[in-house]
Formats: structure tokens, sequence, C-alpha cells
């Protein structure tokens, strides 16, 4: 059987600000699956030694460690963003084509905004 | 030798597919409920950030830490678990490594599950 024909994909669409937060919500929670992985891993090496928490605590303070948490950091707050904006369209509201996209900008804007907030406060 | 029948006609008829909502519905229910269980888990391990291992371990140890900590860790798994599997389900057609996939999945969430419930439950009995 010849290949199928499948759905048109990205390049076809002209970008607009619905379509990137979908996007990013399902990269980011790529990564954030494979962070809760990584979860586990830290977890398990705890419960063996906990004195490796020295260790970890000198990773992630220093400059590749706040690099890599600010960007785990900005997954886990958009992709509770993007899936609190799909909870609430899920329950009906915030769905007119005005609101998709005020939630949308909202959603990036408000992620950028409380991942600075996480990574400079404490 | 050569298929003539489309992939519809052997589907279109059967209804259905009679399975496949609970799938949408623990997606959303594990979201709600990680709302509220990833701020606690962020403002956790912010607390943490500067502790001793010693005041790791009696953290975790707080029966209140630890039965968050599970839930945390079961939802968090449970919702990885079904998002992976839909991103498998639409970029990977080939039949074969589709299963592969899958059956990794299940695998490799259940694994992660079981290793950091108990890492859990051990730091947890140890702290005095």
């Amino acid at each position: 059987m010849r290949p199928r024909p499948i759905s048109p994909h990205l390049q076809v669409y002209r970008w607009q600000i619905q379509m990137v937060v979908s996007i990013l919500n399902r990269a980011t929670g790529a990564v954030l699956a494979v962070g809760a992985v990584a979860i586990a891993g830290v977890l398990f090496a705890l419960q063996g030694d906990a004195l490796r928490w020295t260790a970890i605590q000198q990773h992630l303070s220093s400059w590749y460690g706040l690099v890599f948490m600010a960007g785990w950091t900005w997954c886990l707050v958009f992709h509770s963003l993007a899936g609190l904006r799909h909870l609430l369209q899920d329950a009906g509201w915030f769905c007119s084509i005005d609101a998709f996209k005020a939630t949308a900008w909202t959603t990036v804007i408000g992620s950028l905004a409380l991942t600075a907030l996480l990574m400079l406060v404490p | 030798m050569t298929r003539l029948r489309t992939p519809l006609k052997n589907a279109s008829g059967l209804g259905s597919a009679k399975s496949g909502l609970d799938h949408w519905i623990i997606q959303r229910l594990t979201a709600l409920g990680l709302c509220a269980l990833t701020i606690w888990f962020a403002v956790f391990v912010i607390g943490l950030a500067a502790a001793s291992p010693g005041e790791v371990v009696q953290a975790v140890g707080a029966p209140v830490n630890t039965i968050l900590l599970l839930l945390f860790l079961g939802l968090t798994y449970w919702h990885s678990m079904l998002g992976i599997q839909v991103i498998l389900e639409d970029y990977v057609h080939m039949q074969w490594l589709s299963l592969l996939l899958q059956i990794a999945n299940r695998a490799i969430f259940f694994a992660c599950a079981a290793v950091s419930m108990v890492s859990v439950l051990r730091m947890a009995f140890s702290a005095s």
C-alpha cells in the first residue's frame, strides 16, 4: 500500500498565537515528562545517600545549573498556565476567538513574568 | 497480495471505539490535581534549596509532606504517561515502532512511579 495522505502540518499555516501556545504546551509537556523521570532519579539517589544533596545543590547553584533551572521552571509554569487555560475552555469559558487570543497572550507573558519572579525572588 | 480495500472499509460501520473517554477525563482530572500539588511541590523544593541533607530527609519524612509527595509523584507520572501516549499516537506511524514505544512509555513511567515512591518512603521511614 502506498503511504496514505496525512493531514497538513505546521508548514502550511500562517503563524498565530493560538497555535504557538498549543505547540509550546505539547513541547513543554514532553520536556516535563523527561524532567519527571529525572525527579525519580534524584529521589533514588537521595534515598541511597542523602549527602548527595550537597553535590546537587552545588551543580544547581552554578551558572549552568541556574540556566537549567530557569528553563525547567519556565516549562513548568508555561505548561501549568496553558493547562489551566485548557481546563477553563473545557468548562466552556473563554471560547470566543478574541478570548482565545487574549488568554494565549496571557499564557505567554504570564509564564515569562512568573518564571522571572520565581528565579529572582528566592 | 494487493489490498484493494481501504482502511476505511474495515473501520466503517463498527461505531465508536467504545473506549478512550477515560483517557480524556483522567488527563484533565490529574491536571486539576496537579494545579494544586505542583504549587505545593515548587514551594517545598524552593524551601529545601539551601537545606542540609539531614534537613531534606527530615522534611520528606514529615507525614503531610510524605503524603503530598506521593500524591504529586503518582499524578505526575500518570499525567506524563497519558501525554506521551498521545504524542506517540500523533507522530509515530510505523506500527511495530509505535507498539514498542507505547509499551516503553508505560514501562518507564510505571518504573518511575515505583522507584520514586519507594525512595520517598525509605527516606520517610529513616527520618526520626
